[in-house]
């Protein structure tokens, strides 16, 4: 048996561990330490362990991850996300589609504080899912809008996935997490036009709303001041080199903090609840972390994702073509993955072969979030259509799917859009300090 | 068996407190320095304490985060499956979990004896021994197999009753 036989068989076993419910932590690190184990015997497999358990359990710029985390938590329990909604529905709740458009706003508005598409999906779901129903609007317009909005949260930074995906690839984590705004707002601008196409080619979707006076929609803006002056300190200050990605995370869960203190809502049980989230979220992410880096070891004495790049070239096709290739892969696999454990098991793996393309791992990075987002919302996995589901009992499951369904083209025309003009995604991080 | 329950239980709780007050203190620890930084004061080893509490808030919430189910799996096809063949999957796998962490849990055990009875590491600007981290991440990775043990009991329980595999453990265990 080949060397490289026994990273294919490791990474077979996993996918079969994954698929008898093993939790994916434990499918990833199995196969590794049988493998290791094999290969380089127990006294290896022991040190091996130790040293990437070691390295990346006090990784530095990995405690970004439970601070965003920390963040997102406080400002919920601040309550600045019903806020949020308010200020959009002022704005543009009198148009046909409105409470929809507004529900886009307060989500993106919602990810620029959270880097999870399931907090954003769930949080903005409670909000806006009865408001819009009682309104009379469609239920798939309504459950598509709100699970198209939440997978603004893994692409507008922070985000927990580009932190994952710049540990993997070793890219710089402020230029990956700069780099998801501008692709960010015109997601979020897509959506919008696909509501507003939506309802104009079927009014029947959405109802107009009240109207509201100029002086009531500029009087509402004072409740976005909050997280405005967040996003511009946390991700400005990256931005212009005042803070680290750790440092301007941890600022931000500060600042948070200091914003649910001052609005009276930051509980001994809201900061309990706040806390006790922060280390749960913690402990399944860096569970999958660390599985990933001990599968990787594998896959690396085992030569294996040097044999895929051999394999790759060895096809003799355009870059174009294999670019297709692997979006179909993701798309595919985002069909039975959740999006974490899809990036962390892929990107190690993929990594050899988009470097040998010459694609830079930056834009790949946005790119790679774009189709994790359309597999949150497709099915059957579709995370974030079960999270809606769970919080929305209104909404049945196959009505989210088929509301989000319309919500695929926007992604898809902006993948095409980043492959021709790649500077959507990097001309920020290029100019940055 | 109650006994058992209440024991690893109590144990994970504390775990949980350690792991929630670190991460407040890592939040703090990195405000403060970056507050520091512009008033001209340097805080020498902000980042080492970062990196200690870090390793820490993870290894004290592993186990929490089983008891709470929080660790992410694939249902797509177990789920389809009657509820006596989904206990049976629920043993496997926990029962593997238990596995990989008493192994590694037994690994760095060991690597923290290694540096109490040998040469003893130390972080670089504030010398602070690493070796009781490695007993953290041994702990922490232990209270996770404890948790497993206790998932597997509810999954054999549910099994002979056929009842719902989603109950606490608390709730099975107090009917032994």
């Amino acid at each position: 048996m080949s060397i490289e036989m026994i990273g294919v068989i490791g990474v077979l076993s996993m996918f079969i561990l994954m698929a008898l419910r093993v939790p994916i932590a434990i499918a990833m690190v199995l196969p590794a330490v049988v493998g290791i184990y094999y290969l380089k015997g127990g006294m290896s497999l022991a040190t091996t362990i130790e040293s990437i358990f070691w390295t990346q359990s006090t990784n530095y710029a990995l405690s970004t991850i439970p601070m965003f985390i920390l963040m997102g938590e406080f400002l919920f329990v601040s309550g600045v996300t019903n806020d949020l909604f308010y200020t959009f529905r002022k704005w543009f709740g009198h148009l046909r589609g409105g409470m929809a458009i507004a529900t886009i706003g307060a989500s993106a508005g919602f990810a620029a504080a959270s880097g999870s598409s399931i907090a954003t999906t769930g949080t903005i779901g409670v909000i806006t899912a009865r408001e819009m129903l009682k309104a009379g609007y469609d239920k798939a317009l309504t459950g598509g809008s709100i699970v198209a909005g939440g997978t603004l949260g893994i692409l507008i930074p922070p985000s927990t996935i580009l932190i994952l995906y710049g540990m993997l690839t070793g890219e710089s984590i402020g230029k990956l997490l700069i780099a998801g705004i501008i692709p960010g707002i015109l997601l979020t601008l897509l959506f919008i036009l696909t509501i507003v196409i939506s309802v104009a080619l079927n009014p029947k979707l959405a109802p107009k709303g009240e109207s509201s006076t100029w002086k009531e929609r500029f009087s509402s803006l004072k409740y976005t001041i909050w997280i405005l002056g967040l996003f511009i300190v946390v991700i400005g200050g990256m931005y212009i080199g005042l803070f680290s990605p750790t440092e301007a995370a941890a600022v931000g869960a500060f600042g948070s903090f200091l914003i649910a203190a001052v609005r009276r809502k930051m509980s001994w049980e809201n900061c309990k609840t706040s806390l006790v989230n922060t280390l749960k979220s913690t402990g399944f992410l860096f569970a999958i972390v660390l599985g990933s880096f001990s599968l990787n070891h594998l896959l690396v004495i085992t030569h294996l994702p040097g044999a895929l790049v051999s394999f790759i070239t060895d096809l003799d096709m355009s870059k174009w073509m294999i670019f297709v290739i692997i979006i179909i892969i993701y798309i595919i696999l985002g069909a039975f993955m959740d999006s974490l454990s899809m990036v962390v098991v892929t990107v190690p793996i993929l990594l050899p072969v988009v470097q040998s393309l010459g694609f830079d791992l930056i834009w790949f990075g946005i790119i790679i979030v774009l189709v994790i987002e359309m597999g949150l919302i497709t099915p059957p996995v579709g995370m974030s259509c079960f999270v809606l589901n769970g919080v929305v009992k209104e909404l049945d499951l196959g009505t989210i799917f088929k509301g989000a369904f319309r919500f695929l083209i926007p992604i898809l025309v902006l993948v095409a859009l980043l492959y021709i003009f790649p500077n959507i995604a990097l001309y920020l991080p290029n100019k940055m300090f | 068996m109650k006994i058992l329950e209440k024991t690893i239980c109590t144990l994970s709780d504390i775990a949980k407190w350690i792991g929630m007050a670190v991460i407040m203190i890592m939040m703090l620890i990195t405000t403060v320095s970056v507050v520091f930084r512009y008033l001209g004061i340097t805080f020498i080893g902000a980042v080492e304490i970062v990196q200690l509490t870090l390793v820490t808030a993870i290894m004290f919430g592993l186990a929490y985060t089983h008891r709470e189910n929080g660790h992410i799996s694939i249902g797509l096809l177990v789920d389809h499956f009657p509820m006596k063949i989904q206990y049976v999957f629920d043993i496997i796998a926990n029962v593997l979990t238990l596995f990989v962490c008493l192994l590694f849990s037994w690994f760095f055990f060991q690597a923290g004896m290694k540096e109490v009875t040998g040469i003893v590491t130390k972080t670089d600007l504030l010398a602070i021994p690493k070796y009781p981290f490695k007993f953290v991440i041994s702990i922490g990775l232990l209270l996770w197999g404890l948790e497993a043990i206790l998932k597997i009991v509810v999954s054999v329980i549910n099994f002979g009753k056929n009842s719902p595999t989603n109950l606490q453990a608390s709730k099975e265990l107090d009917e032994i």
